[in-house]
């Protein structure tokens, strides 16, 4: 029987997903957004910083950006 | 307790129920028990009971109707005041030193009334405070009738002013979403609000501490006295651990109360604020008393008659209260007594024309003050009267910070006052006709600058609640409100929840013209940036070892958004399906420590971990090396330069370290970001003897000190290079060859 058991439950993660690959490339490469945005898991989704979600909205903000806070 | 006299007759004495019972017409010599068993009997007889009201003498019967009014309870006091105002009172009473007792004692041995005494004070120190009638009583007696007081209506005023429903609401409203926003108002530890607290909404309302001008009328401390009536009504309440005070519903909930619930709820929470004043008085005042004072000033403008729209001169309001009730009520909790006016050979009729004078004084002084303020703040605020000004003293010399907290502006130029509408609805709701709301139609213009006019008299609680969500208040006039749509305002309302369709339609319809055509495109604009960047807090993701394992576990019910080729999104509140999962990662507690770390940087990794981060933080700040690691001053610089700070590396090194980071280390690396720590270095020359006894020569001489700049050890001088040569002379005079270097 093939084993069930066979994932990791990333829990309590905090993510950035935008609505174009090139956005995220300019956030990742941004001096002021690059420290708090980690693990990229695909093209237009990332792995906030644990802890570094208020400060990088207010740097989003500071960049003229409107983020969506869900 | 219901209001039944059996529920109050054992806190009474004997004598007491005695009384009682022979007015009922119960025989003489009985027990407690049994005066109680047959009064209990009578007040199940309507027929008895309409008997002895027939019999009571006409202040009685109106006492009775009164109380039934109240809801058949009612203090002692506020009683024998409005039968005062009334005119119709017992003059027996008001020769006794004690009279408001006596007057109670007389009203319960008619056996219509019993008072609230709590058991412990039955017979040491009975208090006669609150008067209650049995509900049975209550039904046999007809709705008050009561007689208006005598006041004669006054000509129309050369100028008025008053509060529309709408501006009440909209102060209220804007007051409750100050709070809402700050999220709550904090309270120390004996309950009291916080100073900085009540700042922060001052500031929120930019209203000043000492007192603001309401359309010209100045309403001190506002902040203290709105805090203080919201939560004396219960709009305020405290929260769990009593640290702060919140709201008791949501400002929507409560706008969608009618306007009369609305402001009789904060008009309640005024009465009783005794925390707060309308003025600033001279001399001392028993702040109890404003509560007793405002009750009597609602009642007084209950007594006036409800069926005219008659101005009322102010003056003659005040001369009113003053025959009637002086020598009863007086702010500062005590009247003189004529008693201390007596002279030898002064005749009765003299002292007390004395006595009556000298009460006018203080009067003038302070009670006719106090309702004047009274008029010009809580009664104006919440839009119950309408205030008659003479038009010297409207135009009187510009504000400025002295006469600003000086009640010296249209405050003294108010001579008359009326009731309006919403106050008589507030004052009668029995005789509310119609319902005063608005409905939510076209009540602003939105400008092609972005800012929105608001006509006050047009814009409904709803609407209001719409403003404030998506907008900012820039000014606050008295029947016109200013608004500014920003992108910061429209991005904080759509992020409360609703979407820009929503947002544009209710605009749209609120408008009396068209929006205009670059405000439309702009709110647009703003709210499709909203949908470039969404940031998700604590989601879940589930990674799988494969996308063909992913594929599976899709197939078989999983739910969520694909993210890469093996991670899945799963959705908020979804059930877990723990038969997937083999192990859990929690990104708040503290991940993993498995790497270790020499002097030189080198890092190994201890062990496997699974979580998401640790790949992507080593490559941010070291270099690959085969299996391995390594911090260079390279790496480091490259991690500086793409933002990030040595804060972010020594924090990442605390966690993932299996022991502590070699401090040499934290050196190098807090330099290569930057931070270079100041090390000096030099050549020096040192003169050195182990014979003690010789260096203490050579270190204490005059000749020789000069020589040396200081002491290293208990052996070692540091020589002035510039001083060498001479002092390589000086020790040759002392027959001193030294050696060139130090044996160790």
């Amino acid at each position: 029987m093939a084993k069930h058991k066979v994932a990791t439950l990333h829990e309590r993660v905090s993510l950035i997903e935008v609505a174009t690959p090139f956005l995220l490339d300019t956030l990742m490469s941004n001096p002021r957004t690059a420290p708090l945005i980690l693990t990229r898991l695909d093209d237009r989704t990332a792995i906030v910083a644990p802890g570094k979600i208020d400060e990088l909205l207010e740097r989003l903000k500071k960049l003229g950006q409107l983020p969506k806070v869900l | 307790m219901g209001l039944r006299f059996e529920n109050y007759f054992t806190h009474l004495t004997t004598p007491l129920v005695a009384d009682m019972a022979r007015s009922w017409g119960v025989d003489k010599g009985l027990s407690q028990r049994q005066y109680v068993v047959a009064i209990s009997c009578i007040l199940n007889d309507p027929t008895q009971i309409q008997r002895l009201i027939a019999g009571l003498k006409p202040y009685e019967r109106l006492a009775l109707e009164i109380a039934k009014s109240e809801g058949g309870k009612i203090s002692t006091r506020m009683l024998a005041i409005i039968l005062q105002l009334l005119g119709v009172e017992d003059p027996d009473f008001k020769t006794q030193s004690h009279h408001d007792d006596a007057f109670a004692l007389a009203l319960i041995r008619t056996g219509v009334f019993i008072p609230d005494i709590k058991s412990n004070e039955r017979y040491y120190n009975p208090n006669y405070e609150i008067l209650i009638s049995d509900e049975r009583i209550l039904a046999q007696v007809e709705q008050a009738q009561l007689p208006h007081i005598p006041l004669v209506k006054t000509t129309t005023p050369e100028a008025d002013n008053y509060r529309r429903p709408a501006s009440v609401i909209f102060s209220i409203l804007g007051f409750m979403q100050a709070i809402a926003l700050l999220g709550g108002i904090k309270l120390t530890k004996s309950g009291k609000p916080q100073v900085n607290s009540l700042r922060k909404l001052m500031k929120a309302q930019r209203w000043e501490e000492n007192g603001i001008l309401i359309d010209g009328f100045w309403f001190p401390q506002p902040t203290v006295g709105m805090i203080t009536a919201f939560a004396n009504s219960g709009v305020l309440i405290p929260n769990s651990d009593k640290s702060m005070l919140v709201l008791a519903n949501p400002v929507e909930a409560f706008a969608n109360r009618s306007y009369l619930i609305q402001i009789g709820q904060i008009l309640s929470g005024f009465i009783v604020a005794n925390e707060w004043a309308e003025w600033t008085p001279t001399g001392w005042i028993d702040v109890d008393r404003y509560i007793e004072a405002r009750r009597i000033l609602l009642e007084v403008l209950k007594l006036l008659p409800s069926d005219n729209q008659d101005w009322y001169s102010l003056e003659d309001l005040e001369q009113f209260l003053f025959e009637r009730i002086s020598d009863r009520f007086s702010l500062i909790g005590f009247i003189h007594s004529v008693r201390q006016f007596q002279t030898p050979g002064v005749s009765q009729i003299e002292i007390e024309q004395r006595w009556r004078e000298q009460r006018q004084q203080d009067w003038q002084k302070r009670e006719k003050q106090w309702l004047r303020q009274a008029f010009a703040t809580w009664l104006y605020l919440l839009g119950i009267v309408e205030l008659g000004l003479t038009r010297s003293t409207t135009t009187s010399a510009p504000l400025t910070s002295k006469n600003k907290s000086s009640p010296s502006n249209q405050t003294d130029a108010i001579v008359s006052f009326r009731i309006t509408e919403l106050g008589r609805a507030l004052l009668h709701p029995e005789l509310a006709s119609r319902p005063m709301e608005i409905i939510p139609q076209p009540a602003w213009i939105v400008q092609p600058n972005f800012e929105i006019l608001v006509y006050l008299d047009q814009i409904a609680p709803a609407q209001i609640i719409f403003l404030d969500r998506y907008a900012e208040r820039i000014d606050i006039q008295q029947h016109t409100v200013q608004y500014r749509l920003t992108r910061e305002s429209v991005y904080q309302g759509l992020e409360k929840g609703s979407s820009l369709a929503e947002f544009i339609d209710l605009l749209r319809t609120g408008a009396k013209v068209a929006l205009p055509q670059n405000v439309e495109i702009d709110i647009s604009q703003w709210a499709g940036l909203r949908e470039q960047i969404t940031i998700r807090r604590d989601t879940q993701i589930l990674e799988f070892p494969d996308p063909q394992t992913m594929q599976s576990a899709m197939a078989k019910g999983l739910n969520g958004k694909i993210l890469g080729d093996h991670f899945v999104l799963l959705e908020q509140n979804m059930p877990l399906i723990d038969s997937w999962i083999e192990q859990r990662i929690c990104y708040d507690k503290l991940l993993a420590s498995c790497l270790r770390i020499n002097e030189i940087g080198e890092v190994k990794q201890t062990q496997a971990v699974a979580d998401l981060l640790l790949e992507t933080q080593l490559k941010r700040w070291m270099e690959p090396r085969d299996q391995d690691w390594a911090l260079t001053q390279a790496s480091v610089k490259l991690a500086i330069q793409a933002g990030n700070k040595v804060s972010d590396i020594l924090e990442f090194l605390e966690v993932r370290l299996t022991h502590p980071l070699p401090p040499v280390l934290k050196v190098a690396l807090t330099a290569w970001a930057g931070s270079e720590p100041t090390v000096e270095m030099a050549e020096i020359v040192v003169l050195r003897c182990t014979n003690p006894e010789v260096f203490r020569a050579i270190a204490k001489s005059e000749k020789l000190r000069s020589h040396f700049v200081g002491k290293l050890a208990p052996d070692l001088l540091l020589v002035q290079r510039s001083q060498l040569k001479k002092l390589k002379q000086d020790l040759a005079w002392l027959g001193i060859n030294p050696l060139e270097q130090l044996k160790i």
